[in-house]
């Protein structure tokens, strides 16, 4: 089995109770780290599932962290779920993996549950090979450590995330990168929030606002990666990535666009783009573009993760939101007065502009009512453009009177 | 330059800096890029490439007298004309386009670096292919 894909599952699962707790949670790999282990999936995929759940449930504020790493001395992979919830005193450990025994009625009260999830993970853990250790201490967090037999160590092992992120078996958290990002955006919004994103990373950032100044700042000084939003003033993308190519520029570059049809992919690859991406950003997505062209950190340690990395907690991504939401009204004057004047490309270019953002700030149903707008626009219909924009209001007023609150963009 | 080519890649280098002719002259040895000419204005440039072809002509835009780019375009109307890769201490769109528009295969800014010019002449090599 592969330990990779059953981490993806549990993530899948997990990322989502953590944000709708609006706490953070992360997947650490410590490579290297076998490709395939003798182990039974469903198993393993159920104690973590059950750690991580349990974590979740115990803590209010920060988040849960797992991480993964073998050791090939004692042929045993190790994942370590932690958390920064309300932890336990050393009685209460003590009681921990019997069966039916929650630490004291009250938590069975306040937080449900029959007390047999650990037993039974103790339980498999025993039939993998291995077992489950605990460590807390009381209002610091709780630490599960569960460690697995490997079996065969002939497997192939994967040295480093860079190779797991190309073939799409490590996600949505920021990998470790050490390499320089020229991103070219005109949207202070889009700019702020991709930016963001890039400089969790570690990986150096460098932001112009057109075409233009992306080919003079690329040619300047190779960048690992060269991110080009499609349309922008002065020069668009198309125009930069073909200048770039025709004067030699051999780096990656990687298109932006907030256009997911299949041939404004195809006119990115043609101008010379080495892959796209559609606006708003699946952060999962990106991440494994960052990783695929940007060089690792080295450092043989993995940055630790802390709270301020969920981005729904981070400061930085809250004042971006505040902005995006202090520019909405006039975004939808622009949308009400074009549609009223049936400027049609005028509404297009603000709905358009509108879909790219909404996910990316939390508001995901925003860019997916204007991109129903958006497709109809392209294909000259215009007989539900009064439902549209009605609907466009309805949405955009909520976000700005806080009634549908941001959930923090990932995969 | 994995030493395949049955004849070495024959360079001009046209620069009024010396220091500047140096370092890329000594860039393009290790490529295995035999540079047989240096010159240091447009006008030698172009007598040069009028008796002795080269493959590959690096030409500095900020010369004294006859700039690089007037150089490339009394070039154009030569046959055959060489490989040309204009090189630069500005990256500005102006000269960028102009370069582009007479018929160079590329630009480089300075400083110089060698992952630079070792792409430069990979696009030359596989172009000649």
């Amino acid at each position: 089995m592969s330990p990779f894909e059953v981490l993806v599952e549990v993530e899948s699962v997990i990322a989502m109770q953590a944000r709708d707790k609006g706490l953070a949670f992360n997947i650490n790999h410590h490579f290297p780290l076998p490709e395939r282990i003798e182990s039974d999936p469903v198993r393993l995929k159920q104690i973590l599932l059950n750690l991580c759940a349990n974590a979740i449930k115990f803590t209010h504020k920060g988040g849960v962290y797992v991480d993964v790493a073998a050791d090939r001395a004692q042929r045993a992979l190790k994942l370590t779920v932690r958390d920064t919830g309300i932890g336990m005193t050393g009685e209460e450990m003590q009681r921990l993996f019997k069966p039916f025994s929650q630490t004291d009625v009250s938590t069975t009260r306040r937080f449900g549950g029959t007390g047999l999830g650990l037993w039974i993970s103790q339980q498999l853990a025993h039939k993998l090979g291995g077992s489950i250790t605990c460590r807390s201490e009381k209002d610091q967090g709780s630490e599960f450590e569960v460690t697995v037999e490997l079996g065969d160590l002939r497997a192939e092992w994967v040295e480093e995330y860079r190779a797991a992120a190309k073939s799409g078996r490590v996600s949505s958290a920021a990998p470790a990168l050490s390499g320089s990002v020229l991103l070219a955006e005109d949207s202070p919004d889009v700019q702020g929030l991709i930016g963001m994103y890039i400089r969790r990373t570690g990986a150096e950032l460098t932001i112009v606002d057109n075409g233009k100044q992306a080919v003079e700042r690329a040619l300047q000084r190779d960048y690992d990666l060269v991110l080009m939003d499609m349309q922008m003033p002065e020069m668009d993308g198309l125009a930069a990535t073909r200048m770039l190519r025709r004067v030699g520029y051999g780096r990656p570059i990687v298109a932006l666009t907030a256009n997911a049809l299949r041939q404004d992919r195809e006119r990115c690859i043609d101008a010379g783009a080495d892959d796209y991406l559609s606006k708003p950003v699946n952060l999962s997505r990106f991440y494994q573009i960052l990783a695929a062209f940007v060089p690792a950190r080295t450092a043989k340690t993995p940055v630790q993760t802390s709270p301020a990395e969920d981005l729904g907690q981070d400061p930085e991504y809250l004042q971006l939101v505040r902005r995006f939401l202090d520019g909405l009204p006039a975004q939808l004057e622009e949308i009400a007065r074009a549609a009223e004047t049936r400027d049609w490309a005028q509404l297009q270019s603000a709905v358009h502009k509108l879909k790219g953002m909404g996910g990316g700030f939390g508001f995901p149903e925003l860019s997916a009512s204007a991109a129903v707008l958006n497709d109809e626009l392209r294909k000259q219909v215009y007989d539900h453009v009064g439902d549209r924009v009605a609907e466009l209001t309805r949405l955009i007023r909520a976000a700005c009177a806080g009634t549908a609150s941001p959930r923090a963009a990932t995969a | 330059m994995n030493g395949v080519n049955p004849r070495p890649i024959t360079a001009l280098i046209a620069d009024d800096v010396l220091a500047s002719r140096e370092l890329l002259r000594q860039m393009l040895g290790k490529l295995g890029v035999v540079v047989v000419a240096q010159v240091a204005d447009g006008h030698q440039a172009l007598a040069r490439l009028a008796t002795h072809a080269v493959d590959v002509v690096f030409l500095d835009i900020d010369m004294p007298g006859c700039n690089g780019l007037e150089v490339l375009k009394q070039m154009q109307s030569r046959q055959p004309m060489p490989w040309v890769v204009m090189v630069s201490a500005h990256s500005t769109m102006d000269n960028l386009q102009v370069a582009i528009d007479h018929g160079a295969k590329g630009f480089v800014v300075k400083p110089y670096a060698m992952a630079k010019i070792q792409q430069a002449i990979e696009r030359f090599q596989q172009a000649a292919q």
